[in-house]
């Protein structure tokens, strides 16, 4: 009967859950350590989580896992430059898994789905400006963590840096109205033709009982005078942030994305936006856990990838037409694709487990074809009534 | 498509083939000569196979020059006169070419040093002989290999974790079938114009071995109004008490010895001729009148074997067996050097579905192959098995394919599917008792001596009442808290039906033969009882029927018996 699969050797890559016909063990992807393509992530993504739902056919509990840490999971799945691909470790045995092909495929699935509005569970309001990616994205998880949040925006509709992905062919407009409306359905207020300055200043927010203000206005919108006191700026060196909980200087004013001259890829912005929401909850809850804002995380070593049988990666259908055609950015992985790629992962760091070991009938599967080693069964077997006792 | 929550999934195909094992595979293969779409479903991880991936991959098939008519009279011998001939004889007559495939798929048999085809006489069998899988107790894996590659190049299409709980009919015939995804729980539906049952023999999930056999196959074809048949044999097995080891039908005539606790070597006493070197069923018996009067418990010795002997029997390669030797030894327990003690066990059943020839079902539409259905009277012999899931797994296939290409698709009633639906899936989620609990209770009540080895009414009858009382009493608080144990809860019931047909067909059977012996009707009864015992359900009760053997149209007419190379003592008085 079996008896032990060892942490230490497990590498996560699930071929003892596949192969023992009785469905004893099963995996546990949900780890300390990152996998490689977690680590590589600049916003986290635990992806060995959802791809891990994903090969499970567990489809509602990929989406809702991708969207613990994604605001915009359909838009990034299309225009992030997937820094998660280079770090998979799938790369030693044949192709990186096409996490971004997923990605999309995941967040596609919910893109029509309406989601009930989300409890408010907190007494302070926060307020955000802009509502480019980083103001819509630290709205969300603000929102998440049940404040209640207002999103002011100058342009007559919300998008910001996202309608020129849009107005260049990077992006469809419906892609990116079906995620505003998702964050709507949560529960955020988008005001739009709400320039800051104009219709109102920071200080007249504040009366307004927003007590924490997140400022992203993006770059070269002007957010206009009167600006406060020390909170200087627009000219050419944008606003001055701490860079780790970034605070202004001003009390309760958060500020991020291009107003903070930083000009960076789409998945870095919300990987800051969703700093700036930690940092402004915690200013929130008065909480001074400037570690929670940079923690040491671990890194998996032990990685799979010995014994593992090579497989094709799928291309995303849209990766497959030349460069001219490349315009129907509606399209994405097929269901069967889909779990095909996604079968592909190896849950690098993963655990594997005995889930059922009552259902263990020593046929020594698991062990046999276990790569690493870690799998202990007991060559005795089971106690099974005897025919003749004597 | 929204995704957020459970959906059913309707597969639509023309063959559906329940089973993915090597029957599955050959008949999915030769079904798409007929047909495009062919859909496997098994409830064990999709590409492992079946019960076919453990084996050693050993085929019997008739070699020219080597005579069919030799081979089926040595069948005939062994199954004490109850053969199918007709059936054994066009087995026998596809063995051949369908070894042949397999070659041109890829997959090696041994050879001797002329490279001609090395086939290895079978124990009482002389004439028939089965041709050896390569690498040596890899086979299996390997065949499974070559099927699988052949089955995916082909397109067949493949679901794996989905346990099938009901036979969909339409119009009397078979449309489809339904489940649901141990993993996630998904409900399927498919939509078919022919169904296979392929899912091999039933059994008691026993370990190593055929540790995934349950009730599907009877289960399944009973509740869609097909009949059963072969109920009342089953095989007992030889296997080492506390671990498990292949390998004894070589061990034995190598030298080894299975004694009783007073060291001698008991089957003599009952077979002067074969001793212990015979098949399993008949040392079984007399290891329970042993054990009544007191020489158990039993051991393998192997001291007798030469240093030679024991190196070649030593478990070599990459598989499971060197793995447990190895284990074994360290925990002090050298198998060569050891007396280990052995005992008889109630394995796996050997009822199926009954069929035609080439595999029809009384119901229309559906049809069965390998192991699914009943071939022989449980007595056993190396490689037959391979064969008939290769001969009868293809054949199925065509005729299905047949059927299919020329049939309508039949609507099916979607309320009833609803219906059905909602009764596999109500379980979900509840607390209760777990299967594995209530299989415990059932194999307590059919694994005894006197019900399984030593048949006999009184015995018999009390196996039933258990098995009502674990019907009436623990069926309705089993629990399943997720799809995982929805699964083991349609394995339990299905065994428990298994066991309940096993004892009444038992029961049914008055005369011995072959692999059914009753101590209250010890002799072969030709008159009444060359028969099959066929079984149906009728209101929810299994009624049997005899449906004798066409012997005056068989060419082999049964005058040598293998039962008779054995002598028991009466042991009435014994009895509990």
């Amino acid at each position: 009967m079996i008896q032990k699969i060892d942490p230490q050797k497990c590498t996560g890559c699930g071929i003892c859950v596949r192969v023992c016909p009785l469905d004893t063990l099963r995996l546990n992807p949900f780890q300390q350590e990152v996998p490689p393509c977690q680590g590589a992530c600049p916003a986290g993504v635990d992806i060995r989580g959802y791809l891990f739902y994903l090969q499970q056919e567990i489809f509602w509990e990929a989406i809702r896992h991708l969207r613990e840490f994604l605001p915009l999971p359909a838009i990034t799945g299309r225009l992030c430059y997937h820094p998660c691909e280079s770090g998979c470790a799938r790369k030693d045995v044949d192709e990186a898994v096409n996490i971004r092909g997923l990605e999309r495929y995941v967040a596609d699935m919910g893109l029509e789905e309406n989601p009930p509005v989300l409890p408010l569970i907190h007494a302070a309001k926060a307020a955000v400006v802009g509502a480019g990616p980083a103001g819509l994205s630290a709205a969300y998880f603000l929102k998440r963590m049940g404040y209640g949040v207002t999103v002011f925006e100058a342009a007559s509709e919300a998008g910001g840096m996202l309608k020129r992905e849009v107005r260049e062919g990077r992006l469809p407009e419906g892609i990116l109205k079906a995620q505003i409306r998702y964050l709507n359905d949560l529960g955020i207020e988008i005001r739009t033709q709400w320039p800051l300055g104009k219709r109102m200043s920071l200080e007249e927010l504040k009366q307004e009982r927003f007590r924490a203000i997140f400022l992203a206005p993006g770059f070269g919108h002007g957010v206009i005078a009167p600006l406060p006191e020390g909170l200087v700026p627009l000219g050419e060196e944008g606003i001055t942030v701490d860079p780790v909980t970034l605070a202004t200087r001003q009390r309760g004013v958060f500020a991020g994305g291009g107003i903070t001259m930083e000009r960076k890829p789409l998945v870095h912005v919300i990987a800051s936006a969703r700093r700036a929401a930690l940092s402004m909850d915690m200013f929130l809850q008065n909480k001074n856990r400037k570690d929670i804002l940079d923690p040491t995380i671990p890194k998996v070593t032990n990685l799979p990838g010995k014994g593992i049988k090579p497989l094709e990666r799928q291309p995303a259908p849209h990766e497959k037409r030349s460069r001219a055609k490349r315009g129907s950015r509606e399209e994405t992985f097929g269901d069967e694709m889909a779990l095909l790629e996604a079968q592909r992962c190896m849950s690098c760091g993963g655990k594997a487990y005995i889930a059922h070991p009552e259902d263990c009938m020593t046929c020594f599967e698991c062990e046999v074809e276990c790569p690493s080693e870690a799998v202990n069964v007991h060559p005795f077997k089971e106690l099974l009534p005897m025919t003749i006792s004597v | 498509m929204l995704k957020t929550e459970p959906t059913d999934r309707i597969v639509e195909t023309d063959v559906l083939i329940i089973g993915g094992g090597v029957t599955g595979l050959w008949s999915s293969i030769r079904a798409r000569d007929f047909v495009d779409r062919v859909t496997i479903v098994d409830k064990g991880p999709k590409d492992w196979g079946g019960q076919g991936s453990r084996s050693g991959g050993a085929m019997v098939a008739v070699v020219p020059p080597d005579k069919l008519d030799e081979y089926l009279e040595d069948l005939v011998y062994y199954y004490d006169g109850y053969c199918d001939q007709e059936l054994m004889e066009l087995i026998l007559k596809n063995s051949y070419d369908r070894m042949r495939d397999l070659q041109k798929l890829g997959y090696e048999f041994m050879t001797d040093e002329r490279g001609n085809l090395k086939g290895v006489p079978q124990r009482a069998l002389p004439h028939v002989k089965c041709y050896i899988g390569q690498p040596f107790g890899m086979g299996g894996k390997n065949m499974v290999r070559v099927l699988l590659n052949q089955a995916e190049s082909l397109g067949v299409e493949r679901f794996g974790r989905i346990v099938i709980t009901d036979i969909l009919k339409s119009k009397g015939a078979a449309a489809g079938a339904i489940g649901f995804d141990s993993i996630n729980g998904h409900f399927y539906c498919f939509k078919a114009r022919a169904v296979i049952i392929a899912v091999g023999n039933g059994g008691w999930k026993v370990s190593y071995h055929h540790n995934t056999c349950a009730g599907d196959n009877v289960d399944l074809g009973l509740r869609a109004g097909a009949e059963v048949t072969n109920a009342e044999f089953a095989r007992v097995w030889l296997t080492p008490r506390y671990f498990a080891w292949e390998g004894q039908t070589y061990l034995l005539p190598l030298g080894a010895r299975l004694v009783n606790a007073k060291g001698e070597s008991f089957m003599d006493k009952y077979s002067p001729r074969f001793g212990a070197n015979t098949d399993p069923h008949y040392v079984a018996r007399a290891m329970a009148i042993e054990a009544l009067q007191g020489s158990g418990p039993f051991y393998m010795d192997l001291t007798a074997m030469t240093p030679e002997n024991v190196e070649m029997m030593k478990p070599k390669g990459e598989g499971w067996m060197r793995l447990n030797y190895l284990k074994l030894r360290d925990l002090g327990l050298d198998f060569f050097k050891d007396k280990s003690e052995w005992m008889t066990q109630l394995r796996y059943s050997i009822m199926g579905v009954h069929a035609d020839l080439e595999g029809r079902t009384r119901v229309p539409g559906l049809f069965v192959a390998g192991r699914a259905r009943a071939t022989d009277p449980s007595v056993y012999s190396g490689g037959l098995s391979l064969m008939l899931c290769a001969v009868t797994g293809s054949i199925t296939g065509q005729t299905a394919g047949e059927f299919a290409k020329s049939s309508p698709r039949m609507p099916l009633n979607e309320r009833r599917v609803a219906a059905l639906k909602k009764k596999i899936l109500t379980p979900l989620g509840k607390e209760g008792i777990p299967p594995v609990e209530v299989l415990r209770e059932v194999r307590e009540a059919v694994f005894p001596w006197d019900v399984c080895v030593l048949k006999n009414e009184k015995s018999m009858e009390k196996a039933l009442n258990k098995l009502a009382m674990i019907k009436n009493e623990l069926f309705p608080r089993m629990s399943a808290r997720e799809p995982h144990y929805l699964m083991k809860m349609v394995e339990v019931r299905g065994i428990t039906r298994l066991s309940e047909l096993f004892v009444s067909a038992s029961l049914f059977r008055k005369e011995s033969r072959a692999g059914h012996f009753r101590v209250d009707y010890p002799e072969r009864d030709d008159k009444n009882w060359l028969c099959r015992v066929v079984g149906r359900e009728e209101g929810g009760t299994i009624r049997y029927h005899k449906d004798a053997l066409p012997i005056k149209k068989y060419r082999i007419k049964p005058t040598r018996y293998y039962s008779d190379n054995f002598t028991y003592p009466r042991v009435d008085h014994l009895l509990p």
